[in-house]
């Protein structure tokens, strides 16, 4: 297993969709909308969920530019400097590379997977798992 | 480290147990197949946590001596792979001599067969499993 340090200056958006607790470093965020649009990414089929009710649509900035994702659960936004600890199990490398998942932190006493959002720029702009980019 | 599952007692090397807890609180993995339960945290670790009686499809059985409370989590390691295995009972460690252990005959399974290193013939048989094998196996690589 694999732990690194992992820092989000300007915080974190966490979201709860169906059971998981996923975190987003807030400085990839650049705009949260509740108006129906078009998604480039449904972010509870990238894991695997089904999604359920009206989604808000979060625009993320990557390397080679934005993507749009669709989120099918609350998002709460913590906007302090957050540091942890990142685990990568590499027992289950596969199963989080697929999720676009960069690994694992704790968070309070559970458990929250962290977004990788290059990887889901990847996957939206190839169309394949992302562990297949 | 004798341990039981789905009334079938196996065992590892106790070597390789870097420790036992209650049965764990785990939380779901995204993309994981049936016999990853989730993951659960582990004193500074973060760990998955592995159903055995799916992953080696072991028949269920209607056994009386279950008891959620004394339901493990064996937390094993074999190289850089680490897993937690979720047992019915941990039995303990017993001490045994290399002269004692034959080779499986008696316990069967398409899926068990391929992971029993040994067996152990006593009042009970015990398999002893090849937990590199299993662990290898048993990940999502």
């Amino acid at each position: 297993m694999t732990v690194t340090p992992v820092i989000f200056e300007r915080g974190v958006a966490t979201i709860r969709i169906a059971g998981l607790e996923v975190v987003v470093d807030l400085a990839a965020i650049q705009r949260f909308s509740d108006q129906v649009g078009d998604a480039d990414l449904v972010l509870a089929e990238v894991l695997g969920r089904d999604p359920v009710g009206d989604p808000s649509l979060v625009s993320l900035q990557h390397a080679r530019g934005q993507l749009v994702l669709a989120i099918h659960g609350s998002i709460r936004v913590a906007t302090e400097r957050v540091a942890s600890q990142c685990h990568w199990p590499a027992f289950v490398a596969g199963a989080l590379r697929r999720s676009c998942l960069r690994g694992v932190v704790r968070s309070g006493t559970q458990l929250a997977y962290v977004l990788d959002v290059e990887a889901l720029a990847a996957r939206s702009q190839s169309e394949v798992p992302c562990a297949l980019d | 480290m004798v341990f039981t599952v789905m009334g079938v007692d196996l065992a590892v090397r106790a070597a390789a147990v870097t420790s036992i807890s209650g049965s764990e609180n785990h939380t779901p993995l995204p993309g994981a197949p049936p016999h990853i339960l989730g993951l659960v945290a582990n004193g500074d670790r973060i760990v998955a946590l592995v159903d055995l009686v799916a992953f080696l499809e072991l028949p269920a059985i209607d056994d009386p001596g279950d008891d959620p409370l004394f339901h493990r989590t064996l937390f094993v390691r074999a190289g850089d792979m680490e897993a937690g295995l979720r047992c019915a009972r941990a039995r303990g460690v017993r001490m045994i001599d290399a002269d004692q252990l034959r080779e499986p005959t008696v316990l069967q399974g398409s899926r068990l067969a391929p992971f029993l290193e040994s067996e152990l013939h006593g009042d009970k048989i015990v398999g002893v499993l090849d937990l590199p094998a299993l662990l290898q196996a048993a990940a999502v690589l």
